[in-house]
């Protein structure tokens, strides 16, 4: 993997930005570099499967880079890419269905609980909790979901996520509410959470 | 204070509503207590699952297929192009989009396609019509030699195929809006 350049780690986005519009290739993948964890955390939850989600981030990505010249600055550049990764991550689960099961490949591999701690039985106790969860998701809504995602995975501010949404602020409290109160009341038989 | 202002600053804080009042609300409230008792659960869920860190390999991977994508012929990108049409968002007025497609010889049907839609197995150019009514949106997706038109009420709404048709990789089409 190349290094990046010396002080481009530090470069704020909208500079960045500015290289890349001057034609600097390296800054625009350091700048897709730095956003790539949240996005694929983003889409792992919309999708609830990570090989879906890196076929999402990646499909994001490349709409991203074709089009990142319609990029006004009036939102941030990582509430735009989010939007364009998650709307891509929709897109997908639509025509794959979210699938809830975990492959046995992701035992080991994208699986954060089996490097996390060494103990099988904690890692397949994490597994359920997550299909519990990935299942509980699975009900809402996919703008609700996604409204839920962006608050709770990407951090996104209430602004931030309405700007991702198209979304008034009040709409944003209410789906945020709403997932709640339905995830919340998905999970109430699930146990090892208390 | 109404216990629906507590668990909405529960579920998505605002500042609005003081602390110490909140923790006086809860102390008082067994319907709320319980609300911000499964809140916190979820939380620690939420915690429990985060997904790990992608790895720098991972990045790379998607990296390389990006750029290659990029430098490829739209025609030759892989994965589905979406090109929505948004004059369809326009006000109340039907808008009656004509799709012409010019089409080289083809095989035959293949499957995997819907049934009831229109397909094409001509030599000829063709001019399927397709209605949208105003406030859906159209799509088309283009992917290697095949392309499907959809069309969705509402942008979050489920996909309706309209029509589908394998074409050569120089085809055209043409869209001819109504009155808006």
């Amino acid at each position: 993997m190349p290094e990046p350049q010396a002080g481009v780690l530090t470069t704020p986005d909208e500079q960045l930005i500015e290289q890349v519009k001057a034609g600097d290739l390296v800054a625009r993948e350091e700048l897709f570099r730095r956003h790539f964890g949240v996005s694929q955390r983003v889409a792992v939850r919309l999708l609830g499967h990570d090989q879906d989600a890196l076929d999402a981030v990646q499909d994001g990505f490349l709409k991203a880079v074709l089009h990142l010249e319609d990029f006004d600055g009036r939102s941030g550049f990582r509430t735009w890419l989010l939007k364009i990764v998650t709307n891509a991550a929709l897109d997908l689960g639509r025509k794959r269905r979210r699938r809830l099961t975990l492959r046995l490949d992701d035992v080991g591999t994208g699986d954060p609980g089996a490097a996390m701690n060494h103990d099988p039985a904690l890692g397949l106790h994490r597994q359920d909790l997550r299909r519990a969860l990935d299942a509980a998701l699975d009900r809402l809504s996919p703008a609700t979901r996604a409204c839920f995602i962006l608050f709770a995975e990407a951090e996104l501010s209430y602004k931030e996520i309405a700007a991702c949404q198209n979304i008034p602020l009040g709409t944003v409290m209410s789906r945020l509410h709403y997932a709640r109160q339905k995830l919340q009341s998905s999970l109430e038989g699930v146990e090892g959470i208390d | 204070m109404q216990c629906s202002d507590v668990t909405r600053e529960l579920a998505a804080p605002t500042g609005d509503l003081a602390p110490i009042e909140l923790q006086q609300h809860l102390a008082n409230c067994p319907d709320c207590a319980a609300w911000n008792a499964k809140a916190r659960r979820l939380d620690r869920l939420w915690a429990a699952t985060r997904p790990a860190e992608p790895c720098d390999a991972d990045f790379d991977r998607v990296w390389a297929h990006v750029t290659q994508s990029e430098a490829a012929p739209q025609a030759q990108r892989a994965g589905p192009r979406f090109l929505p049409l948004w004059g369809v968002m326009a006000a109340g007025l039907a808008l009656a989009a004509a799709v012409l497609l010019a089409l080289v010889p083809m095989t035959g049907p293949k499957a995997g396609v819907e049934p009831g839609i229109p397909r094409v197995a001509t030599t000829q150019t063709v001019e399927p019509v397709i209605e949208v009514e105003a406030g859906q949106v159209l799509f088309i997706h283009v992917n290697g030699d095949h392309v499907a038109i959809v069309r969705r009420a509402r942008p979050e709404d489920e996909e309706m195929a309209v029509a589908s048709a394998d074409v050569a990789a120089d085809f055209e089409l043409w869209v001819r809006s109504g009155a808006l």
